[in-house]
């Protein structure tokens, strides 16, 4: 195990949510729900590919969503988690994996991604959702899935964003936080507040 | 939320978080801080987690993550991010209220936690009582709270000579007068044998020799 936290966390942060260092984690926090994969593909260059692990929308949802927000030569490939694969024809991906909704299952689907990205040129990845994933089992479970994903993300240099859609509860999200270097709250309008993890870890959100 | 951790940590499980934390707070029972004399006590104690908590355990999806962490208001060792674990050294003459406020605020931070009282020593044993009897888990909306005293005999850094009551700090300066006593007496005897003058020194020699005791008894008494 390492001997301390995140390479990043406790750095001034000096992104706005416009842009992202390579090998950054993002918690983006989205009460309304909805929002935070059009956060997440907005925040990713034009033409670069993008990689959607999805606990809980089906694969064809996600694949609208996203080619909505991306350009046409942007790679995007779904990981599909939500353990009801609907076989139906996606031809705007260009790679879609089913695996199990246990939470190794995901994580490792998401481990391969992440590490396949030097070969298929991907430089986000988006895992949706935390909340679904804590329903499922417990807050140490998501966590070690988190530090085991975000360690690989910060050797790979790419950058991923952890949706939690839904409504949060402070300590969770403070203690999924602790294995992130970032985290954004999608709520009023105009670009959100980028925030530190060491930032979060005091307050009340 | 809160619903939610419920339900996933109650129960009598025997693998999730409350499990965890019971084999946690077991093995905290038989480590001895004092083991590694050179190793700080939170660097051996995450090392020591790390192994024993791992023992055995192929796949990375199982292990536990135990991570060490710095700053007084942050717990010192944190396994799943979800346990923390406070190291407390000798609290000498502390307001128990400072250690209260802390544990407070690591209580927003971790959903178990654990107080490690790295001083076994009697001396402490008001302090410990007055901060164990002000927390309680429910009180601070966690999961669990344990309190853990290292083995007695781990009791920190080494005291003060002034404080260790018949140890060093009585012997050295009974030695001291023994010594000044003698060489003193060495010294008459040399004189008488040698000098005309003995009368004179003979005395002189045994008021050296008072004046050493009478100093003796007094830096003992101090």
């Amino acid at each position: 195990m390492t001997d301390t936290t995140n390479p990043t966390a406790g750095d001034a942060v000096a992104e706005t949510a416009r842009s992202f260092d390579p090998g950054t984690n993002v918690l983006v926090v989205d009460e309304s729900g909805g929002e935070a994969l059009p956060f997440s593909l907005r925040h990713t260059a034009a033409d670069e590919g993008v990689a959607v692990v999805t606990t809980d929308h089906s694969a064809p949802s996600v694949a609208d969503a996203a080619r909505r927000s991306l350009a046409d030569s942007a790679r995007l490939d779904i990981v599909d988690c939500t353990g009801k694969s609907t076989g139906v024809d996606t031809p705007v991906v260009d790679s879609l994996v089913s695996a199990g909704q246990d939470l190794p299952s995901v994580g490792e689907a998401t481990v391969d991604t992440v590490q396949s990205g030097d070969s298929t040129a991907l430089s986000t990845v988006h895992l949706g959702s935390m909340s679904t994933l804590v329903a499922r089992s417990t807050v140490q479970q998501v966590y070690k899935l988190l530090y085991m994903v975000a360690d690989q993300v910060r050797a790979n240099g790419l950058v991923a964003f952890y949706a939690w859609d839904g409504p949060s509860d402070a300590k969770t999200l403070r203690i999924l936080g602790q294995a992130l270097d970032r985290r954004v709250s999608l709520e009023g309008r105009g670009e959100p507040t980028v925030r530190s993890s060491t930032e979060w870890s005091g307050d009340d959100g | 939320m809160d619903e939610q951790l419920d339900q996933q940590a109650g129960g009598a499980d025997t693998s999730g978080p409350d499990a965890t934390f019971r084999t946690v707070t077991d093995l905290l029972d038989s480590w001895d801080p004092h083991a590694g004399r050179n190793t700080p006590a939170a660097r051996d104690l995450r090392w020591y987690l790390n192994e024993e908590l791992n023992d055995g355990d192929t796949s990375v999806w199982n292990r536990d993550i135990v991570e060490r962490r710095r700053g007084s208001s942050s717990a010192d060792v944190v396994v799943n991010g979800e346990i923390g674990v406070k190291l407390v050294e000798r609290t000498g003459s502390t307001d128990p209220g400072d250690l209260t406020v802390v544990i407070r605020l690591l209580s927003k931070q971790y959903n178990y936690l654990v107080i490690y009282w790295l001083d076994a020593s009697p001396v402490e044993a008001d302090y410990r009582r007055n901060v164990e009897r002000k927390l309680s888990a429910a009180q601070l909306g966690i999961k669990d709270l344990r309190f853990v005293t290292a083995p007695s005999g781990a009791s920190g850094p080494t005291p003060p000579a002034q404080s260790a009551v018949g140890g060093p700090g009585l012997r050295r300066p009974l030695f001291a007068g023994g010594l000044s006593v003698l060489g003193a007496g060495i010294a008459g005897l040399l004189v008488t044998h040698f000098s005309e003058l003995s009368q004179l020194f003979v005395f002189g020699i045994a008021g050296v020799v008072a004046l050493s005791a009478l100093l003796s008894v007094f830096v003992v008494t101090q």
